[in-house]
């Protein structure tokens, strides 16, 4: 049964790394690009919630407003900020490095405005749902109501944005954007919209991740640093040009490291996540699902 | 500062001795809390221009400066709980544990390049301070304390342990950037360059790009590990907690806004680092502890965004290009 | 609706590629603009869609000056260019490739993009047969049919093509040149054709443009091109 059960505890917090690399993805994907600042904007939606919590009561409205304010931040920073990285990168060499470093920068000044508007110290988030191990047939195991919950909506979040990719003419111009934007602008699409869209989405996606994590760990403006690093690996195990793999990749590091804390404790839980990633970037740097040849900027 | 590269070994080694003589006397009129300051400044740039070999030159991104930091410190600091060294022997091992690190390192991450390798980086910069932390021969959470001690015999009571760190930082950083800019001026630095421009390009004119990156990351990271002890000597003390993804973060700002590709620039970059926060402390004296906290930081990432934004390419070829602009041929 | 170049003047950093470039594309007929590699062509096509600025120059369709608009603005000004080298979305199936052109129209007139996809199936019925398979997995043939047949869901009065031919046998070149012309017949479209290979292209065009090295060297009805063999072996190479 002790598998079982670290198993069952690494499926919720593997759900949230997914949302993580889903978000970094979708972003990869359609600005080759990759949000090193995703943290900062997943705590600053987090924070929004607390506050919204703190002042009207309601879970739900917080937990809705926290997602909006990713959304609204995602599409910010894609129109002020990396349009501009984008644009003036010059050679092949700094159009890599350039916008990591500005993310970087981006996550810094994020870290110190909600430093300055919220406080340093660690805030509790509240949840709606029990966080007791629930019981079944008379057993108790490491799964409460809130990671089912957790689960559930990362679930229903990825068929609702699998379903808009995959089924709208928006999903369809969003894939197209990413693999062709000169072909898709040609067919009179405005690509420019599509990709703040797309930034859009992903704050979302960072926001939600926010607020379903948040009540387990607490919340500092640093507190998502480490979240980004699992989510980071999880896409590139996945690979990081595919979706699929990246959600995969986070169901699999999070049963993985559960696995690993469950029998060799918590303090190797980090090793053990890095170097899975060193593991994967020599051996197969396209992740488990993308294809040959990605692994070049 | 690019007429520094024009000189010969010679030359600029006697304008280095010149330099440590004028920081030798000058050290004697400045207060303690300064000398104490210029330490660091000479501990961040030697990481600076770690970064500078790396990322500058040789086009590696890096986010893990901290972690090649922390292995040169840790060496030193077993090591001086084991034996007795000599200073510049301890620091010598340092140097050349960082540098093997960083050749092992570079050997998996050379293959790696963009949001690839900057992941990698970060994974080391968060990954070997934790290894430190569950490690117990590596002191744990506490860490190991690395003291340098006082001036040897008779000099012990007359000058302070302060101007001592500043002096053995200070030499340090000398050496760093003599040896740094013999580097770039040779033929490695233009090796470097030229992978880093196109790499095939320069396979077809018969540079090893593999083993150029790799070197890089071998030189970088001796830097780096002497950038770790001189730091850690300033703090007394080798901890995880002294090795964070901030630290690493900090330096490559400094790089970043000192200008990456240049060595020249890493002696603005680790000032704009040290002194920015005392700025601060003057100005926010009235100001909320909010402020005080974190203003700096946000300042410092804005500038290093506005920075990447407006001049990717570095601030000294922005600024060379703005020169040279009215001479471009129609 | 006409377009009209006056004037029109291009450079890739340093180079020239276009100078002093003018001519007019009249309605609802084939101008195939021909020239050697490196003449220019692609560059001029590139320029008129908004992919480039031009340094200087005008574009006139009709009264619309377009050489300042977004690309997005001039397809829905009516004007489409299909680039070159088989430009599909290889990730994306043959259905999805066509509906791409038809997005932007979407909202407005949902039934009459699906109309222009039955048209283009109708086309070229060996998409229809390939209808779900991915674009990566078609031939050079088929993927310029598809390209072709994006740019046809868009509706265009006037259509932008940068050397279909290339890289693909004789037969399938003659096999799409030909479903160009009765195309443009049934549908009275205007066609700019961009062609290496000369002959194919002034065969079905009514006008013919030469560029050599960036300028316009002779802009005349296409058989009087076809008959001047002094002008054919200068410019052309045959």
């Amino acid at each position: 049964m002790n598998l079982l059960n670290t198993l069952i505890a690494g499926v919720s917090i593997g759900a949230i790394y997914s949302l993580i690399a889903f978000a970094l993805i979708l972003v990869w994907r359609s600005t080759r690009v990759v949000n090193f600042a995703q943290a900062g904007q997943a705590a600053f939606s987090t924070y929004v919630g607390l506050t919204i919590e703190k002042a009207v009561g309601n879970y739900w409205l917080a937990f809705i407003g926290a997602i909006l304010a990713g959304v609204i931040v995602g599409a910010f920073v894609e129109v002020v900020v990396v349009r501009f990285i984008v644009k003036r990168a010059t050679s092949a060499a700094t159009a890599t490095v350039a916008p990591v470093i500005a993310m970087l920068g981006l996550l810094g000044i994020f870290q110190g405005v909600m430093g300055l508007i919220w406080g340093g110290e660690y805030q509790p988030y509240p949840t709606a749902f029990a966080r007791e191990g629930m019981s079944i047939a008379g057993n108790q195991i490491p799964f409460s109501q809130f990671d089912l919950f957790v689960l559930l909506t990362v679930v229903v979040a990825m068929s609702i944005s699998a379903v808009i990719f995959q089924r709208t003419s928006l999903g369809l111009s969003m894939r197209a954007a990413a693999f062709a934007p000169e072909v898709t602008r040609l067919s009179g699409i405005r690509v420019s919209r599509i990709r703040t869209l797309g930034w859009a989405f992903a704050g979302g996606a960072g926001g939600l991740a926010g607020v379903l994590v948040a009540p387990t760990t607490f919340i500092a403006p640093n507190s998502f640093d480490l979240l980004l690093v699992f989510g980071f690996t999880a896409a590139v195990i996945g690979g990081l040009d595919s979706l699929i793999g990246g959600v995969l990749g986070g169901l699999a590091l999070g049963i993985g490291l559960s696995v690993v804390t469950g029998y060799l404790g918590g303090s190797y839980t980090f090793m053990t996540a890095f170097v899975l990633l060193i593991v994967i970037l020599l051996v197969r740097p396209q992740g488990i699902l993308g294809a040959r040849g990605a692994r070049r900027a | 500062m690019h007429v520094v590269h024009k000189l010969s070994t010679g030359k600029r080694i006697t304008l280095a001795l010149f330099i440590a003589l004028i920081l030798f006397v000058a050290s004697n009129f400045v207060d303690e809390y300064r000398i104490f300051q210029g330490a660091q400044v000479a501990a961040y740039l030697v990481g600076i221009i770690s970064i500078v070999l790396l990322t500058g030159f040789s086009g590696q991104i890096t986010l893990g400066q901290g972690a090649f930091m922390a292995v040169g410190a840790y060496s030193a600091a077993i090591v001086v709980q084991e034996f007795t060294l000599p200073i510049w022997l301890t620091f010598f091992i340092a140097v050349i544990a960082a540098a093997l690190f960083g050749a092992i390192i570079g050997i998996s991450a050379g293959r790696l390049s963009g949001p690839y390798l900057a992941g990698a980086t970060l994974a080391f910069a968060v990954g070997i301070p934790a290894l430190a932390n569950a490690i117990p021969i590596l002191g744990g959470e506490q860490g190991l304390s690395f003291d340098i001690g006082y001036a040897p015999g008779k000099y012990a009571d007359t000058v302070s342990p302060y101007k001592w760190l500043f002096w053995i930082c200070a030499l340090c950083a000398i050496i760093a950037v003599v040896i740094a800019v013999n580097l770039t001026s040779s033929g490695m630095g233009r090796e470097w360059r030229a992978v880093r421009a196109h790499e095939t390009a320069a396979a077809l004119s018969g540079i090893n790009p593999a083993r150029s990156k790799v070197l890089a990351f071998t030189v970088s990271s001796g830097f780096a590990g002497l950038a770790g002890v001189s730091f850690s000597a300033t703090v007394g003390l080798v901890s995880p907690s002294g090795f964070t993804l901030s630290l690493s973060f900090l330096l490559l700002t400094g790089a970043i806004l000192g200008g990456i590709s240049h060595i020249s620039g890493a002696l603005g970059g680790a000032f704009i680092i040290v002194i920015i926060p005392t700025i601060f402390e003057a100005w926010t004296e009235e100001a909320s502890l909010g402020v005080a906290t974190y203003l700096p930081g946000i300042i410092v990432s804005a500038l290093l965004l506005l920075s990447i934004a407006l001049a990717p390419e570095g601030p000294s070829e922005a600024l060379h290009k703005l020169r040279h602009r009215g001479h471009r041929k129609p | 609706m006409t377009l009209r170049v006056r004037g029109l003047t291009i450079d890739h950093g340093a180079i020239r590629a276009i100078s002093n470039a003018s001519f007019n594309v009249p309605k609802g007929s084939i101008t195939a603009v021909i020239g050697a590699n490196g003449a220019g062509k692609s560059t001029l096509l590139r320029t008129i869609s908004g992919l480039k600025r031009a340094t200087s120059g005008n574009i006139l369709w009709d009264e619309l000056a377009i050489d300042h608009l977004q690309t997005e603005q001039i397809v829905r000004a009516g004007i489409v260019h299909v680039p070159e080298g088989r430009s599909v979305v290889t990730e994306l199936t043959v259905s999805e490739n066509l509906a791409l052109g038809g997005v932007w129209r979407l909202r407005k007139n949902k039934a009459d993009v699906v109309r222009a996809i039955d048209e283009v199936y109708e086309l070229f019925p060996r998409l229809a047969e390939r209808r779900k398979q991915r674009a990566d997995t078609l031939s050079g043939g088929e993927r310029q049919m598809l390209a072709i047949g994006r740019g046809l869901v868009a509706r265009p009065e006037l259509l932008l093509l940068d050397e279909p031919s290339l890289g693909l046998a004789p037969l399938v070149v003659e096999q799409i040149f030909q479903t160009l012309a009765q195309l443009q017949r049934s549908t009275g479209m205007t066609i700019l054709l961009v062609e290496q290979n000369a002959m194919s292209a002034l065969r079905i065009a009514s006008q013919g443009i030469v560029l050599d090295q960036g300028q316009v060297v002779i802009a005349d009805d296409a058989r009087a091109i076809m008959n001047d063999t002094a002008l054919r072996h200068a410019y052309l190479g045959y």
